[in-house]
């Protein structure tokens, strides 16, 4: 047994969605395999785009961010909040290490998710595939830090607002089962940096990343 | 014959399931757990893998053969980690939550329960999972529902990719079903892995490297059955191939060859019909089985035409050999009967269809067959001196003693065990699918099930409130670490007793409210977010209890159905465990506990047990043939020294043989001994036909050779079987060839040297 009855949260977290998955995702795996299917966009037309500014922002890539996270939700009275690093390593990690108010950290490799929490000692792996909510941060992450717009696209309806020095760029997931937990996901920077990311739920509930690169 | 053997195919119903041949078991709960083992679930399980391509492919196939299965109807359950709990058994779980959770004790919801529970979900709120979770948080702030499905998380889940269970490697993709066909329905069983063959085939065309892989109970009865049908039909061609050619080149005459069928024919005819008649049916390696034991049968005709001359007519010859043929008829029916009376279905089926097939044969080489032979016909050959070299052979008969001295040895110092302890070892399944079988089942964490703890009661809530107050004491030998795990049927299906506690200890309406409002002091909750809370505990209070009835026909229920069986009243639960180091000190533990209602059982040590009662039956059985045997022979013979001349050399042979197949790395098992009886039926006819001494020289050369006719005849037959792949078929060829050679041999060696009558 791995778990005992009075297993630690999270662990149960990993546990129900390991075992009742009410979000199916079908999912066409070659795209993830293959992400040089298409190769659309007008960059040739040297318009401010939404390729031109993933290729940037994988360019200027900080390899260690650190974030600030508020949530709202309509059960609370007042927004909570985590702070702690992001770090990216190029082509698929991904590491998101809370560091207060206490210890966990999520690192996505592939399609693997390691989920660490120090305090409980609880370590385990598990599919991304098994947790759309956790995949649609990922794939954010990586298709802009990789610089990999055709797959962003590919997943989401991108929109670009502002100029290069100041932008946002609106994503509205493209899967339905999606869309009934993320509305959509607003990154917001200046120049090759990310800035802030706001994802909403349907329910009006959202929450706001603030990314700081590090000395800043 | 032709006729009858049309008649015979035709209207006998042939079944191919292993599930007819083996034991029963001796006590109610055996029979029970043995049929349920056979028929139930754990006999139900297709494991399978897909390799050969990169692990995204490979789970995308996974999930498409899956779809596939679904559709086809044909199963009862299929999982490659993607959650088959539909949306209605989501929801009712959660509407049970508080019945079914272990979490429920009398202070769950006091107010510091209540108050480190809402902590930790305002945690869950901020972690990347929030908008997942968040529809629980309000009508289950305590998380009963994820405590259940705790409990039910599989000892060791394979890791998953792409929400697919893989091997550790990511090499493999995992899949598991559970057919609607019965583990032994063979035909069903093959049409079903022969229809997922295919779909996959279909999925993934035919220029990949990728493959699938299966193993389980029904696929090892599929690949066994054919194995068996495969060799015992190429091993009957070559055996009837190489007999024919060789009785073509002892008599040189194709009407001989013909003539020599017929008492075989109809011994087979009427084997098959005797067998129907007292089983309703015939088992297809009985038949198989039975046909090469009445290759015996093939002597009586050789004998006949063996004495054929130009001068004598075959009635006349007949009626000459009759007395000596009788006697060898009669007493190796005898042998035959120790099969027929075992225990052991397949067994009985055998020896009636040997007994029978026998008594037939003889009668047709006696009353049929020599009105068939042409007028005059008689074999070309020479075979002058024959018998004078065999006479011969007696002055060395010293060396029979000698032999069986030395086989002796062999046997009581030998430091190999003489007996096969393992059933497993018998089985005609190759090692690599066994192998496979084994990684499959690791990886996917449902291993083969072995040791069992059974529970018995007298009903549904007694059988159910002993499985509760037995779990603190397997956790205890989890602790202990005599074993790593077990499943219980309570753990998805509490009893009412507890269920009842459960509900008793859930507070009313007021209180909740009331401790709510405590532990919410300080917490940025909104007040009005827990009422579906508070409203649950409500209508928990009153909800009515679950019974095994309640899941019936979901995937729960299924397993429910696999833990809990009840047999004309009886109830039982089965409790599977697992990583047992030391099986006796668990037996003594659960003896310990002193409670008549609970054992131990240790499904493969069980049916070793059996197999070799049975085979110490058959052993016993051969026994008390032999000492009848040894009294046919006196009335037949009535000298004690003839019918000792004719037992002498058999048994020797038997001791050498023995001895010879322990040196060979045999270990004796059942099938061993039941071709001893084949050899004692043979050596009782070779030495019954050296010993009599009637008529002239070249009568006698003439007997000599028929002898030696037959028992190259049998040794060909044999020795081919022995090239047999099967153990089963290996352990008869071996044991009737050696057996068939050193009862000649011995025969020959203690023939009598006198010119006496027998």
């Amino acid at each position: 047994m791995i778990f005992g009855v009075n297993a630690n949260r999270t662990t149960l977290l990993l546990v129900l969605f390991t075992l009742t998955r009410f979000m199916v995702v079908p999912l066409p795996s070659q795209v993830w395999a293959d992400p040089t299917t298409q190769a659309e966009g007008n960059s040739a037309t040297g318009e401010w785009n939404v390729d031109q500014l993933i290729i940037r922002l994988a360019k200027q890539r900080k390899e260690t961010v650190s974030f600030e996270e508020t949530t709202f939700s309509a059960m609370l009275t007042e927004p909570l909040k985590t702070r702690g690093t992001l770090k990216f390593t190029p082509p698929a990690r991904l590491e998101k290490h809370v560091t207060d108010p206490y210890d966990e950290r999520y690192v996505i490799d592939g399609d693997n998710v390691l989920y660490e929490k120090n305090s409980t000692r609880v370590s385990k792996n598990f599919s991304l595939e098994d947790y759309p909510v956790l995949r649609v941060f990922v794939e954010v992450f990586r298709s802009s830090f990789a610089g990999d717009p055709v797959t962003l696209k590919r997943f989401y309806k991108a929109t670009l607002e502002g100029k290069p020095r100041q932008w946002s760029l609106i994503l509205h997931p493209q899967d339905v089962t999606i869309q009934s937990i993320v509305q959509s996901v607003r990154l917001s920077g200046e120049g090759g940096h990310i800035t802030r990311i706001e994802t909403r739920s349907p329910d009006g509930d959202r929450s706001v990343l603030v990314i700081q690169a590090p000395g800043e | 014959m032709c006729l009858g053997t049309w008649f015979a195919a035709a209207r006998v119903p042939v079944h191919t399931e292993l599930f007819d041949l083996l034991p029963e078991g001796s006590t109610t709960t055996q029979r029970l757990l043995l049929k349920q083992l056979r028929t139930g679930v754990s006999g139900r399980l297709i494991l399978m893998g897909l390799e050969g391509a990169d692990a995204d492919r490979l789970a995308e196939n996974s999930k498409r053969l899956v779809e596939w299965m679904h559709k086809s109807e044909l199963f009862h359950y299929v999982g490659n980690g993607i959650e088959t709990l539909t949306q209605e058994e989501r929801d009712h779980l959660f509407r049970s939550r508080y019945l079914l959770s272990p979490g429920i004790q009398k202070d769950t919801f006091a107010p510091d329960h209540l108050r480190d529970a809402l902590e930790q979900r305002l945690d869950d709120l901020r972690s990347p999972l929030a908008p997942m979770i968040k529809e629980f948080v309000p009508a289950d702030p305590t998380t009963e529902f994820l405590k259940i499905l705790t409990t039910w998380t599989p000892w060791n889940t394979p890791t998953k990719h792409r929400g697919v269970w893989f091997s550790a490697d990511h090499q493999r993709a995992l899949l598991v079903a559970e057919t609607k066909a019965a583990g032994f329905d063979v035909d069903s069983q093959a049409d079903v892995q022969q229809q997922i063959r295919e779909a996959f085939q279909s999925m993934v065309g035919s220029n990949t490297g990728m493959r699938l892989v299966m193993t389980g109970p029904g696929v090892f009865a599929v690949e066994a059955q054919q194995t068996i049908q495969n060799e015992i039909w190429w091993l009957s061609l070559m055996a009837v191939m190489l007999v024919f050619t060789f009785l073509y080149f002892s008599y040189r005459s194709v009407t001989l060859l013909v003539l020599s069928l017929v008492p075989l024919a109809s011994g087979i005819v009427t084997g098959i019909l005797a067998v129907d008649f007292a089983f309703g049916f015939i088992h297809g390696i009985t038949l198989g089985f039975g046909v090469t034991l009445l290759g015996v049968v093939d002597d009586y005709p050789i004998h006949l035409f063996s004495h054929l001359t130009r001068e004598s007519s075959a009635v006349n010859v007949i009626q000459e050999i009759w007395s000596t043929m009788r006697l060898g008829v009669i007493t190796t029916a005898l042998g035959f009967s120790a099969l027929l009376l075992a225990g052991f279905p397949g067994l009985s089926q055998l020896g009636l269809f040997a007994i029978v097939g026998l008594l037939t044969a003889a009668a047709t080489t006696r009353w049929v067959l020599p009105f068939l032979v042409p007028v005059g016909f008689h074999p070309r050959r020479s075979v002058m001196g024959l018998a004078g070299l065999a006479d011969r052979f007696t002055q060395a008969r010293l060396l029979v003693p000698l032999s069986v001295l030395l086989a002796s040895a062999v046997l009581i110092w030998s430091n190999t065990p003489l007996w096969e302890q393992d059933i497993a070892n018998v089985s005609p399944i190759s090692s690599d699918k066994k192998i496979l079988d084994h990684t499959l089942r690791t990886e996917l964490g449902a291993p083969d099930v072995r040791d069992l703890i059974v529970i018995e009661g007298a009903t549904e809530e007694d059988v159910l409130q002993r499985s509760e107050d037995t779990m603190p004491a397997l956790d205890r030998l989890v602790k202990q670490e005599v074993l790593t795990g077990f499943d219980i049927v309570t753990r998805y299906l509490p009893s009412r007793r507890t269920q009842a506690m459960r509900q008793a200890a859930l507070p009313d309406q007021q209180t909740v409210q009331r401790n709510l409002r405590v532990a919410l002091k300080g917490l940025p909750f909104r007040p009005t977010v827990f009422r579906p809370f508070v409203e649950a505990i409500g209508e928990a209070k009153t909800q009515p209890f679950l019974q095994s009835q309640t899941f019936r026909a979901t995937t729960l229920g299924i397993k429910i159905d696999s833990l809990l069986l009840e047999h004309s009243g009886r109830w039982i639960a089965v409790v599977p465990l697992r990583g047992i180091t030391a099986r006796e000190r668990l037996y003594e533990i659960v003896l310990s506990w002193e409670k008549p209602s609970i054992s131990y059982l240790d499904l493969k040590g069980e049916s070793n047990r059996l197999i070799m009662a049975y085979r110490n039956e058959t052993l016993t059985l051969v026994g008390w043939g032999t000492l009848a045997i040894g009294f046919v022979l006196f009335m037949g013979l009535r000298s004690l020294s003839a019918v000792l001349r004719v037992l002498i050399p058999i048994g020797s042979a038997i001791v050498v043989v023995g001895a010879l197949l322990h040196s060979l790395g045999e270990r004796l098992s059942l099938f061993h001994v039941a071709s001893f009886l084949l050899v004692v039926g043979l050596g009782l006819d070779y030495a019954l036909f050296f010993n009599r001494r009637h008529g002239t020289e070249s009568e006698r050369d003439r007997t000599v050779y028929g002898l030696l006719v037959c028992s190259t005849t049998t040794i060909l037959v044999f020795g081919v079987l022995a090239c047999s792949q099967l153990p089963v078929l290996k352990a008869i060829g071996m044991t009737a060839a050696l057996g068939s050679f050193t009862c000649l041999l011995f025969a020959a060696l203690l023939a009598d040297q006198g010119t006496h009558e027998v």
